[in-house]
């Protein structure tokens, strides 16, 4: 079993620097906002209208929204992401947001949460990456639903 | 100001988001390749991610609060067991829609459907849950954070 490195085909840098990028985001709303940055929890907290939390919220996830009009504005090429069939999008949005509930489980989140030596964090973030994997090994063998 | 800050957060993730190609839902497939070949793509940039993340919080340890005001969120701590059944669904979720709700917000603002079909159902499943746990009404338990 092979594995494929990107920095054989010259697109490693990108994925670094976006990377640190992510990780830049997530350290700077801590240290600037105190909040921690996850989108299910933002969305989780706007759903419960809990005081306080929702102009931080709202405006982080309009960041979000904006950052591909930002990003091509500045000459960034436009790429679209390329989609699972319909089905997969339901099942998989719903278990996300039972499991983002169920046990205030996010993948932005734990892994906050690991850079502050959560074992609580450690033991969501690898059943987080067990889940998807079963789910990718699940895929495999129902087809692709879209993704080529 | 505050509000500022955390639309220059978001707006810096999604980029990373974008820059990096993590918000692709293709990305996640790389990991179980028919042929064999593993792409690890998604892992380095979880990495990178991180380690930036790590380096500046460690930096800026014993520092508990927001520079701009208010309180910080506190790290989730005890009922591990819940939040790895969460985190198990979540990454069920995760690796059938190819979504998580962070690279689906970045790919609503691409106007692409199925993200606005997956935060929909993410939204359904988080409304679902509370009606279950809570017999039909609506309550946060907790804070979110620290996974």
């Amino acid at each position: 079993m092979g594995v494929t490195l990107d920095i054989l085909q010259g697109t490693f840098g990108p994925v670094i620097l976006g990377g640190a990028m992510i990780g830049l985001a997530l350290a700077l709303l801590r240290i600037l906002t105190g909040r921690v940055m996850s989108a299910s929890g933002m969305i989780g907290s706007l759903l419960g209208g809990r005081e306080g939390l929702a102009a931080t919220s709202i405006a982080f996830i309009g960041g979000l929204f904006i950052a591909p009009s930002v990003l091509v504005a500045v000459g960034v090429a436009k790429q679209m992401p390329v989609e699972a069939g319909w089905p997969f999008l339901v099942a998989g949005g719903l278990l996300v947001g039972v499991g983002a509930r169920l046990g205030n489980s996010s993948l932005l989140g734990s892994i906050h949460g690991v850079t502050q030596r959560s074992r609580r964090a450690f033991a969501t973030l690898f059943a987080i990456m067990a889940g998807a994997g079963v789910a990718v090994a699940l895929r495999q063998v129902l087809g692709t639903g879209g993704v080529a | 100001m505050i509000r500022l800050a955390a639309l220059f957060c978001g707006l810096l993730c999604g980029a990373g988001l974008i820059i990096s190609g993590l918000f692709q839902p293709a990305l996640l497939q790389g990991l179980a390749n028919p042929a064999g070949a593993w792409d690890i793509t998604l892992g380095l940039g979880i990495v990178s991610a991180f380690g930036v993340a790590a380096v500046i919080l460690g930096l800026t340890r014993g520092r508990s609060r927001p520079l701009l005001g208010g309180e910080a969120e506190p790290i989730a701590e005890g009922q591990t067991g819940k939040a790895v059944v969460g985190g198990v669904l979540f990454g069920l979720g995760w690796g059938l829609a190819g979504f998580f709700p962070l690279a689906a917000l970045v790919a609503l603002g691409m106007f692409a459907p199925g993200a606005g079909l997956f935060l929909a159902s993410v939204i359904g499943g988080m409304l679902v849950h509370d009606l279950v746990a809570n017999r039909g009404r609506f309550r946060i338990e907790g804070l979110r954070s620290g996974g």
